[in-house]
């Protein structure tokens, strides 16, 4: 049997895609982390690993907690109406910054709490508003016959409860 | 003819030669299903995915998360998912395939580019399975297309299985039999994930997490032998489907590839799996088909 003469659009669509999709896919089978010569948008793109592949030795929630003007107590804050999101089974965006960044990148925690006041105060004008927020980070041992679901800040030990970071509004516009 | 000469004309054979179309339609039909089921459910959210209405952090906090590409302006949302819908609906009933994988692809990377934080292994496996099909010549009349597109997506399935096999292996998955049973303990919301919790021995859970480990990390010996290629695919299908019902971050991603792994079953076998979708006789013979014959699982017809 002759083999098939491939026309060169063919070659080309090969040769693209091999170098677009299988090379980087058999790069990150060896080696999974991001190289710095690697711009994370291309990353992102080959990075198809659903499984993690480590034991949990924790289970990491994180809470906002928030003190109105004149009121001397920190309630926790609900943020489910701007992180409603859980798209694929995964914890919200939220969660999920706060796990990135962890002790790191105050920065992205300032534009956060600035967001959450913010959106506080354009959904409940009439409420006191916002004069301190604070990052509350929880862990619980990761156990098989753990609870489902999402725990309160109330059930937490305060044991196992540190704030990452407080973020002062009380000069902020009105 | 020289040994490299002969290895070649079989390579050049097995890449650029004719097969039989329908893996391929199978193929996409499944993939576009799979993209639809997976949008559809991330949809309501699409205003915190893809406008200002969402937070995302600025490029000084947080390089790696922050939008590259700017966002749609809240009025823009209906508009963009009308045409992405209309686009997968394109190709997924074959009328005007390439515009709408081309457009399926576009809406894929302007994702990635717009909203870094919502990204997932199913929308990468999607971009993969369009991308490839972007490319694709159409078939010809008589339901044969260049095998090319089916190579390269079968490879990059047992790429992906075995760098993901590797990446287990790296971490604790062969020496600690927990490692699942705690992650669908702490991560698998809903109720079919707490069944299984309360309902499958313990036994079963470091059964369950070797078996996903050693298919992944052999799939290659599973799936490229004539002979055991449906033990494979049976297999796969198995493990994914175990994987999505305990594990939901694993549920649109597994959807996807089981899209992946209908690529590796002969064409009789799958003729007959889908011929109940269609309604119609399955066909036996696939050398006896006439050329004009029409397909019980709808082919593509050159355009």
């Amino acid at each position: 049997m002759n083999a098939p003469k491939p026309r060169p659009r063919e070659r080309v669509c090969v040769v693209l895609l091999a170098l677009v999709w299988l090379v980087p896919l058999g790069l990150h089978a060896l080696s999974p982390g991001r190289s710095r010569a690697e711009p994370a948008a291309l990353h992102r793109l080959h990075d198809l690993r659903i499984l993690p592949s480590d034991r949990p030795l924790a289970r990491n929630e994180f809470f906002v907690e928030v003190r109105r003007a004149g009121s001397g107590a920190w309630r926790e804050y609900d943020v489910s109406v701007d992180f409603g999101a859980d798209p694929f089974g995964r914890p919200d965006r939220l969660q999920r910054l706060l796990q990135r960044w962890g002790p790191d990148h105050p920065e992205g925690r300032a534009e956060l709490a600035r967001r959450i006041y913010a959106v506080d105060r354009a959904l409940s004008p009439g409420e006191r508003r916002i004069a301190e927020l604070r990052f509350v980070w929880t862990w619980s041992p990761a156990r098989v016959d753990a609870s489902p679901g999402r725990p309160t800040l109330e059930d937490v030990p305060s044991a196992r409860r540190r704030i990452v970071s407080t973020h002062d509004f009380t000069e902020a516009p009105r | 003819m020289s040994r490299a000469s002969t290895i070649g004309a079989w390579w050049t054979r097995r890449w650029y030669g004719p097969t039989d179309a329908l893996p391929l339609d199978a193929f996409r039909q499944i993939l576009t299903l799979g993209l639809i089921f997976a949008t559809l459910a991330g949809y309501p959210y699409a205003d915190e995915w893809l406008t200002a209405g969402g937070f995302r952090p600025s490029p000084e906090a947080d390089p790696i998360v922050a939008p590259l590409a700017p966002l749609l302006p809240a009025w823009a949302v209906t508009p963009f998912f009308v045409a992405y819908f209309a686009a997968t609906l394109a190709v997924l009933f074959d009328r005007g395939r390439r515009a709408g994988t081309c457009a399926i692809v576009a809406a894929l990377v302007y994702l990635s580019l717009a909203d870094p934080l919502g990204w997932s292994p199913a929308h990468a496996l999607a971009l993969l399975g369009f991308s490839v099909l972007a490319l694709a010549p159409a078939p010809g009349p008589a339901g044969e297309v260049v095998a090319w597109p089916q190579r390269i997506l079968q490879a990059a399935l047992l790429l992906l299985f075995f760098g993901a096999g590797l990446d287990l292996l790296r971490g604790d998955w062969l020496w600690d039999g927990e490692v699942l049973r705690l992650r669908v303990a702490g991560e698998g919301r809903g109720a079919v994930p707490a069944w299984l919790l309360a309902t499958l021995p313990a036994w079963a859970w470091p059964a369950l997490q070797r078996l996903i480990l050693f298919y992944l990390l052999f799939a290659p010996l599973l799936l490229i032998p004539r002979r055991i290629r449906r033990v494979g695919v049976a297999f796969g299908v198995g493990v994914h489907l175990a994987l999505a019902l305990a594990y939901p971050p694993a549920l649109h991603p597994g959807v996807l590839t089981l899209a992946f792994l209908l690529l590796f079953l002969p064409v009789p076998l799958l003729q007959r799996l889908l011929a109940p979708l269609s309604g119609a006789p399955a066909r036996v013979d696939a050398a006896a088909r006439p050329p004009d014959t029409a397909r019980p699982w709808k082919s593509s017809s050159s355009k």
